[in-house]
């Protein structure tokens, strides 16, 4: 079902078939009201990879997210915290570098990573506690390079994990000379996956973002909204009728998106909740 | 009962004698298959399989259009999979994004795609049973899948709109009322005779689930609450 069939649904409905009390874009206005109604929830997510820049603290988030679901580094997740709490761990924490392992947010738009990233450019050079680097020491005595793996052999040490560049995990050698810490990958990518804003109908062959059977609830609310406008066509008994409609299929799409996905919302415990006015969150993310 | 014997139904029901009225023939099929959907979207009642080719290091597929929910997941020849959340797959397994081999999970992203966890290492197939809503609407000579004593519940569902777009209040209401028990009857009965078994029921979360609107099906049931 597209806007153009939308609105016709509507318009048969509230008996307007020659748009003479409703306009076409007030319909259409409507229908995007309920679009929003239905899909700020965890059944809209998108994912987004972007590469970190190196000695680089914030990030700008994309301009349709809505909340943060998860956000991973390379693969790894990185837990949510915010800034108060880190002034807390580190005084020094705008600057500190190294390998993120905290995300927070900055404002609304922009997160920020704790510690700053930093990281060494080639698979060659790493860093080891007791100054063990290839080809001294024979610690390490071979690193095979290709576009997928990266193989380490060592003399005398054992090797407790494996890379590999698709995976892009830190790797740790320990031998019996010593350990190679803080060993990097080259440049860090960040994926985050988040609740977003799906995009308004605008032409009439726009489709919505949702499940077929929803679509059905958008008619309903378009209905109800341009039934209960102030003016010639007003019906607020009829309103109540098709509004019902449409809360039966919201409550029943937000339970059906808890079931799916359950994401745990990482920043519920930031949010400024005072008793009851988290009810309509609670409603459609999972706390 | 066919799509034009229920429209036929609804024009006695309604008063509209012959194609003169309110309604024309097409605003009533309309509302049959908006009726449709609802029932079928309420009561899970249908139910088919989807089997997709997957080709290696392919771990993000697309649900099927008409999905409501999933049934069972199978990955080539029977390996059962299991439907977790992305929550619950990072608690377990760090980088379990990246992991390679034999799928054992199915992960839900977005209400559209599923990603098997972790990634097949080779190509198979992924063996999928739903219930689902139609997704194309039923023409005048098609039958709704529903057994005969319920087809006239979408009578109902198409009176009740009916006579609320002519603003008969007291009709609507009463059709409507009518509409809903007949069809929470069909959700119970569809739900105790639901053979296969629903892959996410012991994984909702209870204390956050809409258990009112989930379990119409079971509160009636004689002997129970």
């Amino acid at each position: 079902m597209n806007l153009g069939d939308i609105k016709a649904a509507a318009r048969l409905r509230l008996q307007d078939t020659r748009s003479i009390v409703w306009s076409d874009v007030g319909l259409a206005l409507f229908a995007n009201d309920a679009l929003d109604e239905l899909t700020q929830s965890e059944a809209t997510l998108k994912r987004v990879s972007f590469s970190l820049i190196e000695d680089q603290r914030t990030y700008s988030l994309p301009t349709n997210l809505l909340e943060l679901r998860g956000v991973k580094i390379n693969g790894n997740k990185m837990f949510g915290t915010h800034a108060s709490l880190l002034e807390e761990l580190d005084s020094r924490y705008l600057s500190t570098t190294g390998t993120p392992g905290y995300y927070y947010l900055q404002d609304l738009l922009t997160m920020a990573f704790y510690p700053t990233p930093s990281w060494t450019d080639s698979y060659t050079e790493f860093e080891a506690e007791s100054g063990m680097v290839s080809g001294e020491d024979g610690v390490v005595v071979q690193v095979t390079v290709d576009d997928t793996d990266a193989t380490f052999d060592s003399d005398s040490g054992v090797l407790i994990d494996w890379f590999d560049t698709s995976q892009a995990t830190n790797s740790v050698i320990e031998s019996l000379d010593g350990e190679v810490t803080g060993y990097s990958d080259g440049p860090f990518v960040c994926q985050i996956s988040y609740v977003y804003r799906v995009p308004d109908l605008v032409n009439d062959g726009d489709t919505p973002e949702l499940p077929v059977y929803m679509h059905d609830a958008l008619v309903f609310y378009t209905v109800a909204e341009a039934l209960r406008k102030e003016g010639q066509g007003q019906d607020k008994k009829a309103a109540k009728f098709w509004q019902s409609r449409f809360q039966e299929l919201q409550k029943e799409w937000f339970a059906r998106n808890l079931e799916w996905s359950r994401g745990e919302d990482q920043f519920a415990s930031q949010r400024p909740v005072s008793w009851g006015d988290d009810l309509e969150t609670r409603m459609r993310v999972w706390p | 009962m066919t799509v034009a014997e229920i429209v036929a139904e609804v024009k006695v029901r309604i008063d509209q004698d012959g194609d003169a009225g309110f309604f024309s023939d097409a605003d009533l099929i309309s509302l049959t298959n908006e009726a449709y959907r609802d029932i079928t979207r309420f009561c899970e009642s249908l139910e088919k399989d989807s089997t997709t080719s997957v080709g290696s290091y392919d771990s993000l597929q697309s649900i099927p259009a008409d999905f409501l929910e999933s049934r069972q997941m199978r990955w080539s020849t029977n390996r059962q999979l299991y439907v977790r959340s992305e929550r619950e797959m990072d608690w377990d397994i760090n980088n379990w994004m990246f992991e390679t081999g034999t799928p054992d999970n199915a992960i839900y992203f977005n209400w559209n795609q599923i990603r098997l966890s972790p990634i097949p290492q080779s190509a198979g197939t992924l063996r999928f049973r739903y219930a689902y809503v139609p997704s194309t609407d039923l023409t005048s000579t098609d039958e709704p899948s529903l057994p005969d004593v319920f087809a006239s519940i979408l009578v109902d569902y198409v009176c009740a709109h009916g006579f609320a777009i002519m603003k008969e209040y007291e009709n609507a209401e009463r059709k409507w009322g009518d509409y809903l028990v007949r069809r929470q009857d069909l959700k119970r009965r569809s739900k105790q005779d639901q053979m296969t078994p629903d892959t996410m029921d012991n994984q909702r979360p209870v204390d956050v689930f809409n258990y009112p609107l989930w379990d119409q099906g079971y509160r009636n049931r004689a002997g129970r609450r």
